[in-house]
């Protein structure tokens, strides 16, 4: 039975409604909850109130343009950004390792993270270092995790099979859960405590100057991801199918890592280890849209994991108000069982 | 002959109703008067023999030298008293050991001397008397070590379920171990009161029993100072870390020592006598009416006003910050579990300034701008 | 001339597994690499498309160094087809051929009108166009190969090489898909090389066969030429087979054990009482056979002892005599049915003989041509009308 022209439109158009439908569903999604986000909080501001700030006039209360427009906005923003950057990240290395059951920190870049901040905040009273501000932990994170990835790299062009380097980066996060450990027996119990909350990660105090660096880290990164959706697509099919369709394999090893551990480590710096959404967002994207297509699913991992994000940081931030859950609780709750469903369905794949 | 019958019924009338108001005296001071902390009990039950209740519930007879054992009391088991050895695995414990003048005793400690503010402890260490068993922050002290030293007595604390491991782990190699659980009261005046507690293993029952009595009038006499003022401050008792922000809830020691000294704690409507973390937001709203900001920290982990306006830019409106007075602990903070007359005292101050001219604050201190 | 080798030694760090390979392939030939397992087809095939380096010597595409063309060059001009099978998400076929166009477009640009058509007629080419709205993984085994074939296509490729590209298919598959392979060499002058282990297909589809053993290249032409029955044994190490290049295909030898059995037989009708003779283990004796008939290229080929005659020519009183004489020492006789003529009178003696002789004389001829033929001794025949009643009798016959 020949294919012809016609049969080939038809089916071509009716995947691009199915797409564009989606997207556009998943654009819905962020945009309400980055509105609820706004308008929902631990202190009731009436409605009217908020609008009036988003518009650059003043509220009743100057209380609440502060809370809007310095807690709220920036934090609403920090939940989108950073969940849009894991969702591409774990999307990257699940084609890259051609396994489903990866996310953003299979290379052990949160457990590097949490290694430098560990040595930050724990180990830097023994240095008698004075106290640490959320910059320096920022910093130490984004140091950490990228160590993590230099490792990555550096053995990522010399290894003959990627499953050895998942199984690298999976050893390295080891070492460094095994070194965050060792700092957590000789700390203080005040610390420790703080060092656990950092792990399950937040973005509550998410400043403007860091969603700025968020925002252009995430602008560059996922616009580079994109280019690469191309021999993406051809490394579904393997690295030596990849290689016969003219993809520099050595170099695209490379790329895909850097990008990826970059989305996530920026990220980690900001906001903590964020769970989830890396793993759990790209199979919904990929289900929702019925194809493996990364030009396609990039923006929809994009859309999907902002949209995520928001919804939990708002759930974190609203089941038990005024006090708050850390992110990681809220992912959980909507990752593992999306992710079970996906594996008992058998609707796991690359 | 009738004389002397009279005579004898007399005197055993007298006689037994002396004997009687004796036996009364000796029931009434029966049980140690333990009025605040709810984690123990002493009870005297002859001359020489207490009856204790530690914070595990576990019983044990503390003998005086030379006295003997009560019948029906053989099996419970026996502390000779008073001791000569003692290890504490928590500082607070040493704080409470201080008013009673029996630190000599302390021949283990799981606090390092570089962060011990008692001076009888860090002068202990110096002389070689108090060897460093750890156990203290985190992970196990070690056994061997305390084991070694051959002490009378063992205090440690069964707060977290870690420490109730390793004080199961201390009773199975066959040492003395009492919990002393002072830190689990939620009142200020409760975790003093387990100086009772301590006291009786040294026989110094009345002289714990005194300083207790002289604590909570001075508190009263506080009390008393404030009562005439009408004007009711606003407390903000928090610190934060990475945009999220620590507080302890309504009815935890902070909220009564709050209210011990005349404040209105802004969080005092929060559930239980834990703490919570809550958003940044929340905290601006209720900081903003707060009259009295304490950051609940001490250097070198909080340094500057500074500090946490880089970190939380969203403060810089709160007043307290703006007119630039917000006080944190002093080091030693965590260790003057005796002296909560003098907490309350410098918070009152706080509070009030006006109605105590001249007073120096002992224990909290002013953050510098930068 | 697309692809040459010079001196080229292929093999893994230092050990090199074929040495020496001085091929040349033309445009539009169909080139199949055969030899045993292990002996380094697949390593030849992967350095030609640069998955190797090679140890030693040089690959030229088009006259320039394969070492020294950049990744687009090479995948402009060869494309694969690999034998491991490949899970490709949720891809449908129509997207995994659509890959194949990937090195003729850029980075961020869509598939253009011209690629979409290329797609389609990939796909045609190869008779997927029914499976191409179908998620990849769905398909069966030889759709999915023949996916991968019509994606190696739209790569629009001066050469295809594939490897064991027909091991998991079924026959009507792997015959396919060879003749697809054919077609793309005639009518678009593709050139494709291709490791096989299916000979007899080989020999029928394919223009040059190179053969690969013990680190050498054993020969390499035409399959006509350098596919002889003894290069064939010896380059597959066969002990138990023999290859017949006039049949194209392999027959099972006799392992000359078992109970002698004499055939008389002819025209083709000796084939299948050869073969069934032999699955069951007994020594066959045949004759008398001319040369020209087909019976005794497989009774060569099975290595049945065997009375021959000389093409052409009648049989000789000679090969009678011989042939009588190994009569009396088989056990049993089995008349195959032959068509009778003016050139094999001496078989049909045979068989009056043996019915004087033989008590177990079988028959696959109809009982007419048998009473015509024999008369009334026809009556001895034990007659079957299907073979499997003839084995039946004969292992009846042994027994008795």
């Amino acid at each position: 039975m020949a294919m012809n022209n016609v049969t080939t439109e038809v089916f071509l158009a009716r995947r691009w409604k199915r797409y564009t439908s989606v997207l556009l569903l998943f654009s819905v999604g962020v945009c309400l909850f980055l509105v609820l986000n706004i308008v929902l909080g631990s202190v009731t501001i009436p409605l009217g109130d908020t609008f009036k700030v988003i518009f650059g006039n003043t509220a009743s209360d100057e209380a609440y343009s502060s809370i809007i427009q310095d807690i709220r906005l920036p934090r609403a923003l920090g939940a989108l950004l950073g969940g849009a950057a894991l969702a591409v990240s774990g999307l990257l290395l699940q084609v890259f390792f051609r396994n489903p059951i990866v996310g953003p920190f299979v290379l052990g870049i949160s457990s590097g993270a949490s290694f430098t901040v560990a040595l930050v905040l724990l180990g830097s009273y023994l240095a008698g270092m004075t106290a640490v501000s959320s910059l320096t932990l920022s910093l130490a994170a984004f140091i950490g995790a990228l160590l993590v990835m230099g490792v990555v790299l550096a053995v990522a062009s010399k290894v003959r099979d990627i499953i050895t380097l998942l199984v690298i980066g999976l050893m390295t996060g080891y070492v460094a859960s095994a070194a965050s450990s060792f700092l957590v027996a000789f700390a203080q119990s005040e610390n420790v405590y703080r060092f656990v909350i950092w792990t399950m990660g937040s973005f509550s105090g998410f400043r403007w100057d860091e969603v700025l660096i968020l925002a252009i880290a995430c602008l560059v990164l996922m616009a580079f991801s994109y280019l690469l959706a191309k021999p993406l697509n051809a490394f579904i099919l393997g690295e030596d199918y990849a290689r016969s369709m003219g993809v520099n394999v050595k170099r695209f090893r490379y790329m895909i890592v850097f990008i990826s551990c970059a989305l996530a480590a920026v990220v980690t710096a900001f906001a903590g280890p964020v769970a989830f959404i890396g793993l759990a967002v790209p199979h919904f994207a990929r289900l929702s849209l019925g194809t493996s297509d990364n030009r396609v699913l990039i923006p929809a991992s994009i859309l999907g994991g902002a949209m995520i994000c928001s919804l939990c940081d708002l759930l974190a931030r609203m089941l038990f108000a005024p006090v708050e859950l850390p992110v990681s609780a809220t992912t959980a709750i909507f990752g593992a069982p999306m992710v079970i469903f996906f594996l008992v369905k058998g609707k796991t794949t690359i | 002959m009738k004389k002397i019958i009279i005579s004898l019924l007399i005197l055993s009338l007298v006689i037994g109703i002396v004997g009687c108001k004796n036996d009364a005296k000796e029931q009434t001071s029966a049980k140690t008067n333990v009025v605040y902390a709810s984690g123990f009990t002493v009870e005297t039950l002859g001359s020489g023999i207490k009856k204790l209740t530690d914070g595990e519930n576990q019983t044990f007879l503390l003998v005086s030298e030379g006295n003997k054992v009560p019948a029906g009391y053989e099996n419970i088991p026996q502390i000779g008293v008073p001791i000569k050895k003692a290890v504490i695995l928590s500082v607070t414990f040493g704080a409470l050991m201080r008013p009673l003048g029996v630190l000599d005793s302390v021949v283990g400690s799981g606090t390092v001397p570089d962060e011990l503010y008692i001076d009888e402890m860090k002068q202990g260490y110096d002389s070689g008397r108090i060897k460093y068993v750890g156990g203290g922050t985190m992970g196990a002290p070690d056994f061997e070590v305390i084991q070694l030293l051959k002490p009378d007595i063992v205090f440690c604390s069964t707060g977290y379920p870690d420490w109730l491991e390793y004080y199961n782990k201390m009773k199975n190699i066959g040492l003395n171990v009492v919990v002393c659980n002072d830190y689990l009261e939620v009142d200020p005046l409760a975790r003093l009161e387990w100086i009772k507690f301590i006291a009786a293993f040294y026989e110094k029952d009345q002289e714990a029993e005194n300083y207790f009595t002289g604590v909570v009038g001075k508190i009263n006499d506080i009390h008393q100072k404030i009562m005439v003022s009408s004007y009711l401050p606003t407390v903000l008792w928090t610190s934060i870390f990475m945009g999220t922000c620590y507080v302890s809830n309504g009815d935890s020691y902070v909220a009564k020592m709050i209210d011990m000294a005349g404040g209105h704690y802004v969080f005092n409507d929060l559930p239980g006598s834990g703490t919570s973390s809550i958003s940044l937001e929340e905290l601006y709203a209720r900081g903003k009416m707060a009259n009295v900001f304490i950051y609940a920290s001490t250097p070198p982990y909080i340094n500057s006003i500074k500090e946490i306006v880089d970190g939380n830019p969203i403060l810089v409106d709160l007043p307290t910050i703006t007119s630039g007075e917000i006080y944190c602990f002093q080091p030693w903070y965590f260790q003057i579990s005796d002296k909560p007359d003098e907490l309350v005292q410098d918070l009152a101050y706080i509070f009030r300034p006006g109605l105590f001219p001249g007073y120096k604050l002992k224990h909290f201190m002013l953050l510098p701008k930068q | 001339m697309i692809l040459r080798t010079d001196k080229l030694t292929v093999g893994y760090g230092k050990r090199s597994v074929v040495s020496d390979i001085n091929v040349m392939l033309m445009k539009g030939q169909f080139v199949c690499l055969l030899g045993p397992n292990g002996s380094g087809k697949t390593t030849i095939l992967k350095t030609i498309v640069r998955m190797l380096s090679p140890l030693g010597g040089e690959v030229y595409l088009n006259d320039r160094k394969v070492v020294q063309m950049s990744n687009q060059e090479m995948a402009k001009t060869t494309a694969v087809v690999l034998t491991e099978p490949v899970s490709a998400g949720l891809l449908t076929a129509y997207d995994i051929v659509m890959l194949g166009r990937q090195p003729h477009s850029g980075l961020i640009s869509k598939a253009t009108i011209k690629d979409r058509e290329i797609v389609i007629d990939s796909l045609n080419m190869v008779n997927a166009g029914n499976v191409a709205q179908r998620y990849f993984s769905e398909l069966s085994d030889g759709e999915k190969q023949k996916t991968l074939l019509a994606r190696a296509l739209a790569q629009e490729p001066q050469l295809i090489v594939l490897d064991e590209p027909t091991s998991h298919l079924d026959a009507k598959h792997r015959i396919e898909v060879m003749l697809i392979l054919r077609q793309l060499t005639r009518e678009k002058g593709v050139t494709v090389i291709a490791s096989l282990h299916d000979i007899d297909l080989a020999v029928k589809a394919c223009d040059v066969a190179i053969l690969v053993k013990d680190g050498y290249v054993l020969a390499c032409g035409m399959p006509e030429d350098v596919l002889q029955e003894e290069m064939v044994t010896q380059l597959y190490g066969m002990g138990n087979a023999n290859f017949n290049r006039h049949l194209g295909g392999i027959e099972l030898k006799s392992k000359q054990t078992g109970a002698g059995i004499f055939v008389v037989a002819g025209a083709g009708t000796g084939s299948s009482v050869y073969r069934i003779l032999i699955k069951h283990g007994y020594t066959i004796t045949t004759g008398i056979l001319p040369e020209n008939d087909i019976d005794y290229q497989i009774a060569e080929s099975v290595e049945a002892a065997t009375i021959k005659s000389q093409a052409y020519e009648n049989m000789s009183h000679d090969s009678y005599l011989t042939a009588l004489k190994l009569l009396d020492s088989s056990r049993q006789v089995i008349d195959a049915g032959f068509p009778v003529g003016a050139t094999n009178q001496p078989n049909i003696e045979l068989l009056k003989s043996a019915l004087k002789s033989h008590q177990f004389i079988h028959s696959l001829r109809n009982r007419e041509q048998s009473e015509r033929l024999f008369g009334t001794s026809s009556n001895k025949f034990l007659y079957s009308h299907d073979f499997f009643e003839l084995i039946s009798a004969v292992k009846k016959a042994e027994q008795a």
